[in-house]
């Protein structure tokens, strides 16, 4: 069953074209890995499906709705959910506030005034699973500008998963974790992900191949390659652009 | 014995400060009580502000319109129109706030950041403009004057005023102490913190963030309506820019973001004002200016975290955790 | 028509002095992102001390350029000991100019007492010209010269000189200027002490279409200030030039046509750029 249909999508800002006629499909529970060049555009194009940026031409569809126009909260509700490069977290505020505040961001309760922020047990004790499943429960008080490069990445990863999405966006979520914490994000994302589509942005071959079926490879805006894990290893196109060189075979 | 654990600590020292304000006027003089009356009506606008400015993060450089919006209405729909109920013509005057509030926002929040203060600026000393020029509703540059006290069938005085006041203020307080808590309260932090991430969130920061002004307009209005008929009067001046800067000046003090912070600020402000007018009332301004500055250069955070701190101190002289300010203002205990 | 022309030259003249002012708070800006709220109380500064030195002395060169210089300092001593130590706490900054514009107008207070100051009109330059059966002063004539005369020397600096396109990328991208092995410290203060000199020099010559000068001047001057550097764009003397023509002749025309309206022109211009061009009309970015 298809999720998410990206069709035509292309963005300039100004005169440069950062994506160029990008389209293809997620089919539901796939786990896709977008790779590409620095300056590919892979960020860009997470930004255009999450909302934060409207395509210059193209459109897109979640989950059967034309979802172009619709800013990204709305999508949010829709069931998809996506997490940043750098982490975008809540810094004065709590570990235990930012997951809950994750929470409440798919709950009509995030407009109540009158109970309080801790005041729903369902949530408090969702959170207290998520913080535990990451190992950070014993640090929920404290302030996240506190808080370790490694830390920071497994909660950014833990208020994207927390709405349940159908539709997951990770944009290089081992940014900057060592090979340890990398495996320990893999796992992560092995567990919560469990069904749900996902589309990881990485260079990491290695970490795409333990987590990934599919690859797509962006190049200076455009698709070059859409294909299983080996297709893209023995393609010609992507391993003269990664390497400079003809692919002997193996 | 660590007492500080136990969430009633933390109510000693609130019940301190309202048994004292109960007291007060037992043992003060007519003076005394109409300074605290005072500090009461702009901690209250100062709270207001709070939400806005250290809560969401924006910079209002506007809230002493909105008081006068309500204050101007108030006093003109006693005076003009001779609607004397007090519980007629308060509810139009904060409904008058409200909606100034809900058009400056409307117009204010497509931007942020500096853009945002100008546009709050702009709007605000337009509503002194309007005040200075349309004589025959506001008396210009008079003002509005001989307001008297509420019509609600008491004998009003300075002392059973200032009552009044405490029983309207402690109600506020009490409400926007539980809106800051509630969700919706914290949703306005994300905002401060970081506004993409609540977006992508799913929260639509566009309507909090409005929802926060008006809701901001309304106890700005209520501590005007409180004010025209503490003062009597009301005058152009007290509208302004610079006023809307003095109540800033107040919420720095105090600790922006904190809600009380905001009254102590206001405490402040006066009670220094009172004591500097009993030596040099000319070089007040002089005085202010350079405790803001002062304030502004060396204690950015503001009173409310110290005091904060020194109570924790206090009451567990052990501990070493203590939770991010914001926290401990919402209540940093989660062992729910 | 002699009314439009009379209502357009006063315009003309009070836009001049709002240029004097407004560039200064624009590059100021552009440049270091602060919003010096004290600009106001810098014009106060100079037209104070500026007429003062100017009665005494019989002449509004010197008593224009005590006041500039005054001013200057009094801006530079502010962005030194102050400002500096907040370097891009933008909110800090205004709020630590707010409380200087307390300060100043109550140390003006002190010195100088409650009572409105007059201006300083060179007897040789007082008199008016006719048009038509009305009477223009020719001392705005000198303004307008002044500004006629300063405008193009700012607008060529901005645009020709070495020093004008790094502070035009200063203003763009100073991380990539000072990775350029400019050193932009310097700058920034020149301009900032510049800008200050500028803002007393319009409160002494300026004193005259203002009205006089009192210690309410602070606040009026750098709410009119904010006004042409937000409908004129911020960043640039086109933008200035603009924005203080625009509000100086409307209000000008509006004051002889509609009186009423006269105080909103400002508001209602910045009101109509914030909601349509929030950039301004030619600001730089």
């Amino acid at each position: 069953m298809e999720v998410m249909r990206i069709k035509n999508v292309a963005k300039n800002f100004g005169g440069l074209k950062v994506l160029q006629d990008v389209s293809f499909c997620l089919q539901a529970g796939e786990k896709v890995a977008l790779i590409g060049p620095n300056g590919a555009g892979k960020t860009t194009l997470v930004n255009v499906l999450n909302g934060l940026l409207s395509p210059t031409s193209g459109n897109i569809h979640l989950l059967g709705r034309d979802v172009t126009k619709l800013p990204p909260y709305e999508r949010v509700a829709l069931g998809l959910a996506r997490s940043f490069q750098v982490s975008s977290l809540f810094p004065a505020l709590s570990l235990f506030s930012n997951v809950l505040m994750a929470l409440y961001g798919v709950q009509k309760s995030r407009y109540q005034m009158f109970r309080s922020f801790t005041g729903y047990p369902v949530n408090n004790q969702r959170a207290r699973e998520l913080l535990e499943s990451i190992d950070l429960w014993g640090k929920k008080d404290i302030p996240v500008h506190e808080l370790s490069h490694g830390e920071r990445r497994r909660l950014e990863i833990v208020l994207s998963i927390s709405s349940r999405p159908r539709v997951l966006l990770l944009d290089e979520p081992n940014a900057g974790l060592s090979s340890a914490e990398t495996s320990n994000l893999i796992q992560m994302i092995e567990n919560f992900a469990v069904g749900t589509t996902t589309l990881v942005v990485a260079h990491d071959l290695d970490f795409i191949y333990r987590l990934c079926h599919r690859v797509l490879v962006l190049y200076y805006g455009e698709i070059i390659a859409d294909g299983s894990c080996e297709e893209i290893q023995t393609n010609q196109k992507v391993c003269s652009i990664y390497l400079g060189t003809e692919v002997k075979d193996a | 014995m660590n007492v500080g654990n136990g969430r009633w600590v933390r109510f000693i020292p609130i019940m301190a400060v309202v048994l004292f304000l109960m007291a007060a006027p037992a043992w003060m003089d007519v003076s005394l009580i109409s300074l605290m009356t005072k500090i009461l009506i702009f901690g209250l606008l100062a709270m207001s502000l709070d939400i806005v400015f250290g809560y969401i993060g924006l910079w209002s450089f506007c809230h002493a319109a909105l008081f006068g919006v309500a204050g101007y209405t108030h006093g003109i729909l006693i005076q003009h129109f001779d609607l004397a109920p007090f519980w007629l013509a308060a509810p139009l005057s904060i409904l008058a706030a409200a909606g100034v509030s809900a058009l400056f926002a409307w117009i204010g929040l497509r931007m942020s950041g500096i853009y945002f203060l100008l546009v709050t600026l702009a709007l605000g000393q337009l509503i002194f403009s309007i005040a200075f020029t349309w004589k025959e509703l506001t008396g210009g540059s008079q003002g509005l004057i001989n307001i008297p006290y509420p019509d609600i069938g008491i004998d009003f005085s300075p002392t059973s005023y200032y009552y009044f006041t405490l029983i309207i203020i402690l109600i506020s307080s009490f409400i926007l102490h539980h809106l800051l808590k509630s969700p919706f309260g914290y949703s306005l932090q994300g905002i401060r913190e970081n506004e993409t991430r609540m977006i992508t969130l799913g929260f639509n920061t566009w309507r909090h963030k409005f929802l926060a002004f008006v809701i901001s307009g309304v106890f700005a209005g209520i501590a005007g309506i409180l004010y025209v008929h503490y003062n009597g009067i009301i005058i152009p001046t007290g509208v302004d820019m610079a006023s809307s800067g003095l109540i800033a000046v107040m919420v720095i003090i105090g600790g922006s973001g904190t809600l009380w912070g905001a009254m102590i600020g206001s405490g402040v402000v006066y009670i220094l004002s009172y004591f500097v007018s009993l030596f040099t009332p000319e070089r007040w301004p002089l005085i202010l200016g350079a405790c803001f500055v002062t304030a502004v250069m060396f204690a950015r955070g503001g009173l409310f975290p110290q005091l904060c701190k020194l109570w924790n101190k206090v009451v567990s002289p052990g501990s070493k955790g203590i939770s991010p300010v914001s926290e401990w203002v919402n209540d940093g205990s989660h062992e729910d | 028509m002699d009314v439009a022309i009379v209502s357009v030259l006063a315009g003309v003249s009070h836009g001049v002095v709002l240029f004097l002012v407004a560039a200064g708070l624009s590059f100021v800006l552009g440049l270091m992102g602060i919003v010096n709220i004290a600009h106001g109380a810098l014009v106060m500064t100079g037209a104070y001390t500026g007429l003062a030195v100017a009665k005494a002395t019989g002449n509004l060169a010197i008593g224009g350029l005590v006041g500039a210089l005054l001013a200057g300092l009094v801006g530079l001593l502010i962005e030194r000991g102050f400002l500096r130590n907040l370097y891009r706490l933008q909110l800090e900054q205004i709020l630590v100019t707010f409380g200087f514009v307390y300060m100043i107008a109550n140390v003006h207070l002190w010195i100088y007492g409650a009572w409105p100051q007059a201006a300083f009109v060179p007897p040789s330059l007082s008199g008016s010209v006719t048009i038509g059966q009305f009477s223009f002063p020719i001392f705005r004539i000198v303004i307008i010269l002044i500004g006629v005369f300063l405008c193009p020397i700012l607008w060529w600096v901005q645009d020709r000189t070495k020093i004008g396109a790094i502070i035009r990328a200063g203003m763009d991208d100073p991380d990539m200027v000072s990775v350029m092995g400019i050193n932009l410290r310097p700058i920034n203060i020149a301009v900032f002490f510049l800008a200050a000199c500028l803002a007393g020099l319009a409160g002494v010559v300026g004193a005259s279409p203002l009205g006089g000068v009192n210690l309410g001047l602070g606040q009026d001057m750098i709410f009119l200030a904010i006004a042409v550097v937000v409908v004129g764009g911020v960043g640039s003397i086109q933008g200035a030039l603009t924005g203080s023509l625009l509000i100086g002749t409307f209000s000008a025309l509006a004051g002889t046509y509609l009186p009423i309206m006269a105080i909103f022109v400002p508001y209602i211009l910045m009101l109509m750029i914030l909601i349509f061009r929030p950039k301004g009309l030619l600001g730089r970015r």
